[in-house]
C-alpha cells in the first residue's frame, strides 16, 4: 500500500517539479533535495487532495519535511476516514 | 508578490513544505547585511522583489496551452506569449498571479467560452513561457495594456492576485476602457506587499524605503509608490467590480478587498467571500467561476 501511494505522490511531484523519478525517496527533503518551492508546494498539495480525496491544511503542510513524512500525513488521513466511515 | 519572497529563500508566509535551515540562515543574516552595507542590501531587496518564481506547468492546464491560438506581443522592447481561446464577440482578457501564468486561471476558460466570450490570456514577462527573469509592476501593467489594445474592444478583465492589482493600476495608467473588472485575491496597496516582503526576510524599513526609492528613480519619476494605492483606483473606476477574497487567504488577507469595497464605496462594486479557499485553490471553486461568469454576463 505504502509504495502504491509512494508512485502517485511521485507522478504528482514529478507533474510540477523537474526531477528525476529516482530521487524521489522517501528520505528524500521535499525543499532541500526536490526544491518545492512554495508555488510548486500548493500545487502539490492540490493534486495530492484530488488524488486522494484528503484535505492538507496549511499548518501540516508546513510541517512536512521529507517524502515519506508526507506519505505517513496521506495514509494516517486515509485511514483516520475509513475509520470513521466504518463506525457510521 | 509574497510568493517572490518564498522562491528567493525558500521562506514561506503560507502553507509550503517544510522551510530550508538554509532560509532560515538567509533571513537572520539579511538583518545584519543591511547594517554593513545598505546599498548592497537596498539593491539585493530589489533583485529577490522583482524576481518571480516559475513553476512547471502542471499537467491539469497543458489542455488548455494546447487548445488556445497562441500569439506573441512585445512590452518594454521584451516579447511575452498570449492565448486565445474561443470566438465569441465579446473579449475577457485574463490576468494572472505574481509567478502565475494564463493557464492557472484555466477553469474559466470553458464558462465563459460556453458564455460567449473570447478568452485571451498571457504570460508576462518572466513568467511561464515567456523569457527573462524579473519585471514589475510597470511592465506587467504596460502588459496589459499592449493586450486589451491588440484583442480589444475588452468586455471584461479578469485578475489573480498580482494581476488584479495590475488590471487596476494598468487601467488609471492607460485609461483604456473596460466596463467590467473581477478580482480575484487582490491586494489594496503595493507598498504593503513591500512592507510584507521586508518584514519575512527581517529587511529593515531604511532598506525597504531604498529599494522603493531605486525602482521610482529607475522609472524616472513614472513610479511612484505612495500612489500606487489599489483602492483609490478602484474608487475611480466607474465600470462594475466583483471582488472576490477566501477568509481564509493567508497571502493576501481578505482585509484587503474589505478595504477596496469600502474605499470604492458604491453601486456596482460587490464583494463574494469565500471560506477554505485559500489563495490559489479559490481559482478551481466552482461557485466562484460560475459567479465571475455571471458577472460578465450580465445584460447579455
Amino acid at each position: 500500500m505504502q509504495q502504491d501511494v509512494l508512485n502517485k505522490v511521485r507522478d504528482i511531484i514529478l507533474d510540477v517539479i523537474e526531477i528525476e523519478r529516482e530521487k524521489i525517496t522517501p528520505e528524500a527533503s521535499l525543499r532541500d533535495d526536490l526544491h518545492a518551492d512554495s508555488l510548486a508546494s500548493v500545487e502539490i498539495v492540490m493534486a495530492l487532495e484530488d488524488e486522494f480525496g484528503i484535505e492538507i491544511d496549511e499548518q501540516l503542510a508546513r510541517s512536512l519535511a521529507t517524502v515519506g513524512e508526507l506519505i505517513a500525513a496521506i495514509q494516517t488521513m486515509r485511514n483516520a476516514a475509513a475509520a470513521q466511515e466504518a463506525t457510521t | 508578490m509574497t510568493d517572490l519572497v518564498e522562491s528567493a529563500t525558500g521562506a514561506s508566509t503560507r502553507g509550503g513544505f517544510a522551510d530550508k535551515p538554509v532560509a532560515k540562515f538567509a533571513r537572520s543574516l539579511f538583518p545584519a547585511f543591511a547594517r554593513l552595507a545598505p546599498n548592497a542590501a537596498a539593491n539585493l531587496a530589489l533583485k529577490l522583489f522583482l524576481s518571480p518564481p516559475r513553476v512547471k506547468t502542471p499537467s491539469w492546464e497543458r489542455p488548455f496551452i494546447e487548445s488556445s491560438a497562441p500569439g506573441e506581443l512585445t512590452v518594454h522592447g521584451r516579447p511575452f506569449r498570449t492565448y486565445s481561446w474561443g470566438n465569441g464577440s465579446r473579449t475577457i482578457v485574463m490576468c494572472h498571479s505574481w509567478g502565475g501564468r494564463a493557464t492557472q486561471l484555466g477553469n474559466f476558460i470553458k464558462p465563459l467560452n460556453d458564455a460567449g466570450f473570447r478568452v485571451v490570456g498571457f504570460d508576462a514577462p518572466a513568467h511561464g513561457s515567456s523569457k527573462g527573469k524579473q519585471t514589475d509592476m510597470m511592465e506587467y501593467s504596460a502588459a496589459v495594456n499592449e493586450v486589451v489594445a491588440n484583442f480589444g474592444p475588452v468586455h471584461g478583465v479578469l485578475g489573480h492576485s498580482f494581476g488584479a492589482g495590475n488590471a487596476l493600476f494598468s487601467w488609471e495608467r492607460f485609461g483604456f476602457d473596460v466596463p467590467r473588472m473581477a478580482l480575484i485575491g487582490c491586494f489594496s496597496n503595493a507598498t504593503w506587499v513591500t512592507e510584507r516582503f521586508g518584514e519575512i526576510l527581517g529587511i529593515p524599513n531604511s532598506v525597504m524605503r531604498e529599494m522603493r526609492a531605486t525602482l521610482e528613480t529607475r522609472y524616472g519619476g513614472e513610479l511612484n509608490w505612495a500612489s500606487l494605492d489599489i483602492c483609490k483606483f478602484a474608487q475611480k473606476f466607474q465600470g462594475d467590480l466583483l471582488m472576490v477574497h477566501d477568509r481564509d487567504d493567508n497571502e493576501i488577507p481578505h482585509f484587503h478587498a474589505e478595504r477596496i469595497v469600502e474605499t470604492a464605496a458604491r453601486p456596482g462594486v460587490t464583494l463574494m467571500s469565500t471560506r477554505k479557499q485559500g489563495h490559489r485553490r479559490i481559482l478551481r471553486d466552482q461557485q466562484v467561476v460560475a459567479r465571475v461568469t455571471e458577472f460578465f454576463s450580465a445584460d447579455t
